[in-house]
């Protein structure tokens, strides 16, 4: 809606004067993409907000009705672009269950570690956008020197750096080269490092907490009403994690925990997703252990053709519920693809969560919802 | 105590040879008097210009190893050392917009407002015994009132361009710069109780002999107050919602294009260097050194300290988040003014009790 | 009262902490590859710019089989067959790939059944125009 739509000189603020039209549009610094927030503000403070995104929207589902699975893996690569790994496992998943096979153990265990690698990839980000929101530019440069470990591992397996194009129905593309063993796991050890710096540079800072301790309440009731997922609901108080609750892919071999913390402010998101960091590292060491040669591809024609019928896979990506809802027909397109992404439902909260607040603190409880334009707009 | 291998030789000397020539010529005294100050004023230009230059390059070096990274590596050879001159000449050459309905003449004369008052504030600062532009008997309480100028010239910038978003940071920047002076007197206040005058050559030597300390050992809250007040008032992190990226792209600065924003950028950091420079000479002692530093002219001695000042300037800038405009007049009313008059009352109690 | 005092005091160390740990990267040795001088070192499964491979005996092992076409999921590899009446073989007379569309996904690489077309590493493509993103056989073909 356009200021010329709302007519702003109906919406009094409580003294009864007028109310003025803020326009974080689409070109800004501060939103994460090409994401339009009209706010009705009254002096400071934020009376209404309201999202209109739709600027990135290029059509991917319509296009992965003329692609074959195959190519729709590689063209998975660019809903949500920063945990590219999620996305593929998704797709992949959803194929395997139409056809009725499973990948390989060993498969299985290298598609695990990509995608809880790719989770820490997905958190440094968070941090290094979130901490540069609220100011402290130096955390960005530190979050991008971290990616750069972990980005080169994968340059190393997949052969490029953001869209991996990695994992194929029925396993995984191709083995992974002998050295990565040992580099992860020095990866591993310096990354722990870095976290202790982390604390003391940013978690610990007074006046970080100052800007994010109390800002953007999300309550449980409003959780479960809007059916968000992730981080977000997991910040509020409600333990819910489809790695342990609706478990998928050999999940259930792993010990790990599920951080949960009862706040629900912008501080406890932050939290819970550095927690979430930590457990991800820990899944990755064991998931090391237990790698033992063998296949990496199941046996799978070379033109997928899956029987007629519809599929629907339920994953945890490092932003939410990713999950995918596939209808085939018998050929080698699908009938339909649907993406259900976590950042456009997790975005119906901006409204509710920057009502009565600052205008500074927008960028703070939007950052902190953690959203990809890609995945949005699709 | 003074070396005397000063600058101060040098002035003196090239005193002494004007007035013999003018004396010579037959003239009057006055012409003397204004061709030395002429030629002191152009001096001073130009070592604030090169300095502000050279402190706009360290300021972008120093960031970047803080962010391991390199920096200007490029310009000029050798750790890109003429980048802010590249920079500079590429604003020279930008076109100059002025916004269709905005005041034209108050936003062309906004970048001057901000510019001028802050080089005025260099006249009184001492850089050796006699090398000064004027010794005021209220010395430190004009550069405190030349900096209350540039409020008016941030009020005028975000104005004149006819944005809401400008005219918002242009408002909360006076706010903010209005209440964080008060603070910046009081600090300097308690000095001037225990030195007597207002005159900065007597805070040198208040501090420069045997059995005296420098100001930061013996009023250290002083001097912490001084520098976070010192900070808001240039407007730097942690205290720059004004130019911050929150919704104002960059506050006042948005509509200023070509030279005019050259201006507001070389402000700043004249500003920072004038700040960092009192800090210099009323708590860590000036031009003055240890009698086992004597050999070093005075006016080294002084930009040491004052580049050990900007660079915890800096330092403090590239670490902090920043504070919401709320939560930064709060922390300056409630916490700072407070602290200001705890610390007089000390340095008071301090000078009638122990006679300190 | 005491706890006020406390509260600031743990304050105003988190921020000397904060800064200790920016003075501590001051002084490490930064990260930065200072692109166009030094180059970074690329893995050798990068997917870069394709090339077709030729035989020992110089000749081209591709024959049109048009998979690559078929799988590439923007349509940037368009091709021409022909039967070579000489020794009955299909070959390839125009083979163009358009650079500006080809989103380096490797699926043409990894269908080809003959393993003719593979990836190099270079990864500066540059040209003034959209043609001279568009490359043919003369530029593609490796002997």
């Amino acid at each position: 809606m356009t200021e010329n739509q709302i007519n702003t000189t109906k919406i009094l603020d409580k003294d009864g004067f007028e109310t003025m039209y803020l326009n974080m549009g689409p070109q800004h610094p501060s939103t994460h993409g090409v994401l339009r927030l009209g706010l009705v503000l009254d002096g400071e403070v934020i009376l209404k907000a309201e999202p209109d995104i739709g600027y990135l929207h290029r059509g991917m589902e319509k296009l992965a009705e003329k692609r074959t699975y195959q190519a729709n893996i590689a063209m998975s690569d660019r809903y949500d672009y920063v945990c590219s790994m999620n996305n593929n496992f998704a797709v992949a998943l959803a194929v395997e269950k139409l056809l009725g096979v499973e990948a390989p153990k060993r498969a299985q265990y290298i598609r695990i570690i990509m995608a809880e690698l790719n989770r820490v990839v997905n958190h440094m980000l968070f941090f290094g956008f979130f901490a540069m929101d609220v100011g402290a530019t130096t955390a960005l440069m530190f979050g991008f020197r971290e990616r750069e470990p972990v980005i080169e591992l994968f340059e190393s397996v997949s052969g490029a750096r953001l869209t991996y194009n990695y994992f194929r129905v029925g396993g995984v593309s191709r083995d992974l080269p002998s050295d990565f063993v040992e580099k992860t796991k020095v990866f591993i050890k310096f990354m722990r490092a870095k976290l202790k710096d982390y604390d003391t540079l940013v978690t610990d800072n007074v006046i970080f907490r100052d800007r994010t301790v109390g800002i953007g309440k999300i309550s449980k009731e409003d959780c479960l009403a809007y059916s968000l997922s992730g981080p977000i609901v997991r910040a509020s108080g409600i333990k819910y994690d489809i790695r342990k609750d609706d478990t998928y892919s050999l999940y259930n071999e792993f010990d790990f925990e599920v951080p949960v913390l009862q706040g629900g402010d912008c501080f406890d998101r932050y939290m819970l997703r550095m927690l979430e960091l930590r457990e991800s590292l820990k899944i990755v060491e064991q998931a090391l252990e237990k790698l033992e040669p063998g296949e990496i591809m199941a046996k799978v024609p070379k033109v997928i053709k899956p029987p007629a019928g519809e599929a629907y896979v339920r994953t945890e990506s490092p932003k939410g519920e990713l999950s995918l809802y596939l209808v085939s027909d018998g050929s080698a397109n699908p009938y339909r693809l649907h993406l259900r992404a976590p950042a456009f439902i997790n975005l119906q909260i901006l409204q509710k969560a920057l009502a009565g607040f600052k205008v500074a603190d927008v960028i703070a409880i939007l950052g902190s919802i953690d959203i990809v334009l890609g995945e949005v707009d699709r | 105590m003074s070396s005397q291998y000063g600058l101060e030789t040098l002035w003196l000397w090239l005193i002494n040879l004007i007035e013999k020539f003018i004396t010579w010529l037959g003239l009057p005294y006055i012409f003397s008097y204004t061709i030395e100050k002429i030629i002191f004023g152009v001096a001073l230009l130009a070592f604030i210009s090169v300095s502000v230059l050279y402190l706009i390059w360290l300021e972008r070096k120093v960031s970047a190893h803080m962010q391991s990274r390199l920096g200007p590596m490029h310009v000029g050879g050798w750790r890109g050392w003429a980048q802010t001159i590249a920079d500079m000449v590429k604003l020279l050459f930008k076109e100059d917009i002025i916004p269709a309905k905005a005041d034209k003449w108050v936003h062309r004369i906004a970048p001057i407002v901000v510019f001028v008052p802050s080089l005025m504030a260099f006249l009184v600062i001492p850089f050796e015994k006699n090398l000064l532009g004027q010794d005021l008997n209220a010395g430190i309480l004009l550069i405190f009132a030349f900096s209350s100028i540039a409020v008016l010239a941030i009020i005028m910038g975000g104005w004149a361009s006819n944005n809401k978003y400008t005219l918002l940071g242009g408002i909360r920047s006076a706010a903010q710069m209005i209440s964080y002076e008060i603070p910046l007197v009081l600090s300097i206040l308690s000095i001037v109780m225990v030195v007597g005058s207002l005159k900065l050559n007597d805070m040198v030597a208040a501090q420069s002999g045997d059995g005296k300390f420098w100001f930061v050992f013996t009023q250290p809250l002083a001097f912490i107050l001084y520098l976070i007040a010192a900070t808001a008032e240039t407007n730097r992190t942690p205290f720059d919602i004004p130019e911050a990226e929150s919704e104002l792209v960059s506050g006042y600065n948005t509509e200023y294009s070509g030279l005019k924003y050259g201006f507001y950028m070389l402000s700043e950091f004249t500003n920072m260097l004038i700040v960092s420079m009192i800090a210099a000479t009323v708590f860590l002692g000036g031009w003055s050194a240890p009698s086992w530093l004597s050999m070093v002219p005075g006016f080294v001695i002084l930009m040491v300290k004052t580049y050990f000042i900007v660079f915890i300037l800096m330092w403090i800038r590239w670490t902090f988040p920043r504070l919401r405009v709320d939560r930064l007049m709060d922390f300056g009313w409630k916490i700072l003014i407070p602290l200001a008059f705890l610390n007089i009352f000390i340095i008071g109690l301090r000078m009638v009790v122990f006679k300190w | 009262m005491v706890n006020y005092i406390k509260k600031i005091i743990k304050g105003a160390w988190s921020l000397i902490a904060g800064m200790g740990v920016t003075l501590k990267y001051y002084f490490t040795k930064p990260v930065t590859v200072q692109y166009p001088y030094e180059r970074r070192e690329i893995a050798p499964v990068w997917r870069g710019t394709l090339r077709q491979l030729c035989d020992v005996s110089g000749t081209e092992i591709c024959d049109g089989c048009q998979i690559c076409a078929r799988i590439c999921p923007v349509q940037c590899i368009t091709m021409e067959a022909y039967k070579d009446p000489a020794d009955n073989k299909r070959k390839t007379s125009s083979y163009i790939v358009d650079f500006g569309r080809c989103m380096f996904c490797g699926l043409c690489v990894e269908s080809c059944p003959k393993k003719c077309l593979v990836h190099t590493t270079e990864y500066e493509l540059v040209s003034y125009d959209r043609t001279g993103m568009v490359l043919g056989k003369d530029k593609l073909v490796r002997k």
